[in-house]
Parts: structure tokens; C-alpha cells; sequence
């Protein structure tokens, strides 16, 4: 039954070889990627609802552009992006991460903003020479939603508008029903590891079955599908997509019985996964009944997780070649009744118990790599989204 | 007479409450992970016991309308969640191997109804 993953030609194509380590650590690589990738890019900062009302704003700081940016929602409900740096003498404008404003006051000497961007108000105005201050307005970013994400993009002239970024991805979650899902959990650490090889665990199930034996046994495995091999892969241009097998056979444990019978939608619980799910694309597109979730990565950095009942917003942000800032956030359907949030626990937790598994093999990796005793990597066809990652980044990069 | 610790007909529940009933997740991760596998077991099995008449008596409940004595019975309910893999899939209170569990913070999150 589920024993191959059938490959694409695409797939096929990226060959069989190993794979260089250098890329996770050398310092020319991260710079290029720098300029010719995060600089460039449309990059996944938030959800539209974060920002809800006029007034509302969030921070999002961006080591890896050099910048940090504002974006709110303007008094005619548009959402904007700015660069949080005042053009008085550069201090920060906004410094908590998030609130409402009708002005951004900074700090320094007082200059405000609104929620435009527009400058409004200089103290002792009268002792500026030639400051056109209604001409006057933070740096905007450019900004762009899909699916109820916000992207931002800080190159001055994006060469791709964010739907020629999405490109195949366009219309795939068309339909997904993210709208009335609420944020459950949000999770960050700093991780001492290179940004691709804290995506690259991510990128593959091959690890399931070792990392995750305690935490989520027979799960993602099963008689007919022993080595818990992927139902699918998707090679979209410089985006990847897989599906991830779940066992329905799975035998929940009585606390995850509990959380299933208090509220719908809690976590790795395959044999909830394909029941009734409205069709989209991009969701279990091999319509399969041994389904457990799809995972996307939109290039560069940002996993969207769809399953039925949630999903996921995770992003892997460089700092520095050995240095990324992971993020994580859950979104389910609101309970109906309190006791629905009884459930909402049973699934932040195994977040957080998957997380701290996922993330331990990460810098573990990391801290060998300079030793050189192996300098490249063997992966299997189950492993073709990190060789995918690769590949693309090394083409980019090249260029 | 003084505010009742949980609601009425969940006496027996009340040792749990110091150790158990923390308002978030984080205070409710950290109780699990100092706590000793037989305490844990404890609290998990008298809670796995309690837990259908708990959700009956919460589910009762709006969201906005809950006493001192609701509330912390919910808490109780969160942490028989927090603590379920511990007994049931790790046989010790934390993940084998896991990265460092302070090391992994919880942002607030926007705009959420969760109490
Ligand atoms: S730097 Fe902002 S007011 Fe001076
Ligand atoms: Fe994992």
C-alpha cells in the first residue's frame, strides 16, 4: 500500500549525490544569502488579525535585513509597513511590540508619526532649517497578504510582486478555512545553528521515527507503511510541499482521547486528520484516508502546516552563519464551550514536547560541523525537500 | 466564609491546587518538569479519575462568567493535560533528550480569548 513515496520527475532530476555541510556554516554563503535572498524576498511576518483595528501595529525585528519594521493598519483599515527608524537621527520609533497608536512618538526628541508613516508633529519645530515636515515620512516597506499572512518585502523595488513569488503555491490553500482559527501558541527560541539546518528538520519525516518513538509512537508509521515513508512531495519553483503519512490506526492515549472528545482539532492525531476536510488543493491532495498533515515551505523561510482542525505558522530566521531565531505559531478553531480549552492544552503541549525534540539534534549538528571530520551529508529520497532547499538556495547564491 | 478554593463537589481536588493550578502554560510546563514522577502520577491519576465530571461542571461555564473557584479548577484540568505524556509516553517528566525547555519562550500571542 503506502510503501514508496512516488516521486516526481522533478525530484528525479536533483540526482542522488551527497550533499556539501559548508553551506551551513561558511560565512560568505550566509552574507550572499543576505543580499541576494532575504533582501529580496517576500517574508512571512504575521497574520493580518494581528494588526485587527486602525491603530493597531506590530514589530517585527529583521537581523538578517538589517532592519526592523512597523506594520499597522491605517485609519482607513489598509495595512502598511514602515522601517522602524526615525528620520529625525535614526532611533527607533516603536519600541514595544505591539500595541495601538494613533502616533508613533519616538523616544529621542519627541518627533510623532501616524499611522501613515506621515510626520506629524517636530518639538521646537521653529528651530529646523527647510524641513518640509508634511513631505516627510518613515521609509515604507513594501507589503502584501495571502491567505490572511502579511509578507513584507524590503527591497525598494521588489523585482516579483508576492503572487509571481507564490507563483504555484497562488491557489493552493483557496478554500482553507484559516479565517476562523485562533492563535493557541506562539513559541521562539534562539538557536545556535544555521538557518538552513534548523529548516531542514523540518523538511523531511525520516526523522519520526527515531526523534519523535516517545513522543508520538505509532503515529506516523504502521504495519503497511513500516518506515513511514511520505504519501507525497511537491517541487514548486523555489517552494516545496509534502504529505505526511499518519497511521489511522493509532491508538490515542487517554489524556489525547479526552482532548479529542473536548474540542475538535488538537494535533497529531491522524486518525482525526482526513475526516470530512473540505477539498483544497493543496491540503491531502492524494485524498487519502492514512493522512496526518501537509507541510509547505514558502521560500525562503516560513512552513505553513495545514491539517484539519489547524495550522501552523513556523518561521526559521538567520542571525548569524551559526545563529537563527525559530518561531512557531498554532492556530486552531475557537472551543464552543470552556471545556473545548481543555483540549486546546493537550495540543500546545505536544507542540512544545515536539519542539524541544526537534530543536535538540539541531545545534547538536551544528557544534560539529567545524570539526570537518565528515563534510558532506547522504540523504535518502525521503529526505529530497532538504536537498530541494539546498539546491535552490545554491542556484540563488551562484547567480 | 471564606472564598471556596474550587467549586463545590471538588473537595478532594484541593491539595493539587498549590502545586497544580497556575495560570500559564509556562508556570504549568515548569511544575511538571520539577516535579518527581510519583507525584506526577498523583495528580494525574486522580485527575484522569475527575476529568469528565470537571469538563461537565466547566463546560456549564461561559468563558468570561468563571469564578476565582472555576478558573482554578480549569488550571487543574490544564495541568492533567500538561502533565498526560509525562505518565503516559516519557515515563519521566520531561521530553528524553530535548532541547532546554526554558530556552524555548512563549510569546504572547495577539488576540486570543484563552483565559
Ligand atoms: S531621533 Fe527620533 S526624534 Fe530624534
Ligand atoms: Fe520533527
Amino acid at each position: 500500500m503506502a510503501a514508496a513515496t512516488p516521486f516526481t520527475p522533478a525530484a528525479e532530476a536533483l540526482g542522488h549525490g551527497p550533499v556539501p555541510l559548508e553551506n551551513y556554516h561558511s560565512e560568505s554563503v550566509f552574507l550572499a544569502e543576505k543580499e541576494k535572498i532575504f533582501k529580496k524576498s517576500w517574508l512571512c511576518v504575521g497574520r493580518e488579525n494581528d494588526a485587527a483595528e486602525p491603530g493597531d501595529y506590530f514589530v517585527q525585528d529583521l537581523p538578517i535585513c538589517d532592519t526592523s519594521i512597523i506594520v499597522t493598519r491605517n485609519r482607513q483599515g489598509r495595512l502598511r509597513a514602515f522601517h522602524n527608524m526615525c528620520l529625525h537621527r535614526g532611533n527607533k520609533v516603536a519600541v514595544h511590540p505591539r500595541g495601538n497608536v494613533s502616533r508613533f512618538v519616538c523616544g529621542f526628541h519627541g518627533w510623532a508619526y501616524d499611522n501613515d508613516g506621515q510626520l506629524r508633529h517636530v518639538p521646537d519645530e521653529g528651530s529646523f532649517h527647510s524641513l518640509q515636515k508634511n513631505r516627510m515620512c518613515l521609509r515604507e516597506v513594501a507589503l502584501d497578504t495571502w491567505q490572511g499572512f502579511v509578507f513584507i518585502n524590503v527591497d525598494p523595488k521588489p523585482e516579483q510582486s508576492l503572487a509571481e513569488h507564490l507563483g504555484p503555491l497562488e491557489h493552493m490553500f483557496d478554500g482553507f478555512p484559516h479565517a476562523g482559527m485562533k492563535c493557541v501558541l506562539s513559541l521562539r527560541a534562539e538557536v545556535n545553528a544555521n538557518w538552513k539546518l534548523l529548516m531542514d528538520a523540518y523538511m523531511e519525516a525520516y526523522h519520526v521515527l527515531e526523534l519523535h518513538a516517545r513522543s508520538a509512537p505509532n503515529a506516523f508509521n504502521s504495519d503497511t507503511n513500516p518506515d513511514g515513508h511520505l504519501n507525497s512531495v511537491r517541487l514548486l519553483g523555489n517552494h516545496r510541499s509534502m504529505s505526511i503519512y499518519g497511521n489511522p490506526e493509532q491508538v490515542p492515549t487517554p489524556a489525547q482521547a479526552l482532548a479529542l472528545k473536548f474540542v475538535f482539532g488538537p494535533s497529531y492525531t491522524p486518525a482525526h486528520s482526513a475526516q470530512a476536510l473540505e477539498k483544497v488543493p493543496g491540503v491531502n491532495p492524494d485524498g487519502r484516508a492514512d493522512w496526518a498533515f501537509d507541510s509547505t515551505l514558502v521560500f525562503p523561510n516560513f512552513s505553513f502546516y495545514t491539517s484539519n482542525g489547524w495550522f501552523l505558522r513556523q518561521l526559521y530566521w538567520p542571525v548569524a552563519p551559526d545563529k537563527s531565531i525559530y518561531e512557531s505559531h498554532m492556530y486552531m478553531f475557537e472551543p464552543q464551550d470552556t471545556k473545548g480549552l481543555i483540549g486546546w492544552e493537550h495540543a500546545k503541549t505536544q507542540l512544545f514536547d515536539v519542539a524541544l525534540e526537534d530543536l535538540s539534534t539541531v545545534e547538536r549538528t551544528q557544534g560539529m560541523l567545524r570539526s570537518g571530520a565528515i563534510s558532506e551529508m547522504h540523504l535518502s529520497d525521503q529526505e529530497v525537500l532538504v536537498r530541494h532547499g539546498h539546491r535552490v538556495v545554491e542556484q540563488i547564491i551562484n547567480r | 466564609m471564606s472564598e471556596p478554593l474550587l467549586p463545590n463537589g471538588f473537595e478532594d481536588l484541593e491539595p493539587f491546587v498549590e502545586t497544580w493550578a497556575k495560570s500559564d502554560f509556562a508556570a504549568r510546563y515548569q511544575a511538571r518538569i520539577n516535579s518527581t514522577m510519583p507525584q506526577i502520577k498523583t495528580f494525574y491519576e486522580t485527575m484522569m479519575q475527575a476529568m469528565e465530571r470537571c469538563a461537565t461542571h466547566l463546560e456549564a461555564v461561559a468563558v468570561g462568567e468563571m469564578s476565582p473557584a472555576d478558573r482554578r479548577l480549569l488550571y487543574l484540568t490544564y495541568a492533567a493535560m500538561n502533565v498526560s505524556p509525562a505518565v503516559e509516553l516519557y515515563q519521566q517528566p520531561d521530553v528524553w533528550l530535548g532541547f532546554e525547555a526554558h530556552r524555548l519562550q512563549l510569546i504572547d500571542h495577539i488576540g486570543t480569548a484563552v483565559p
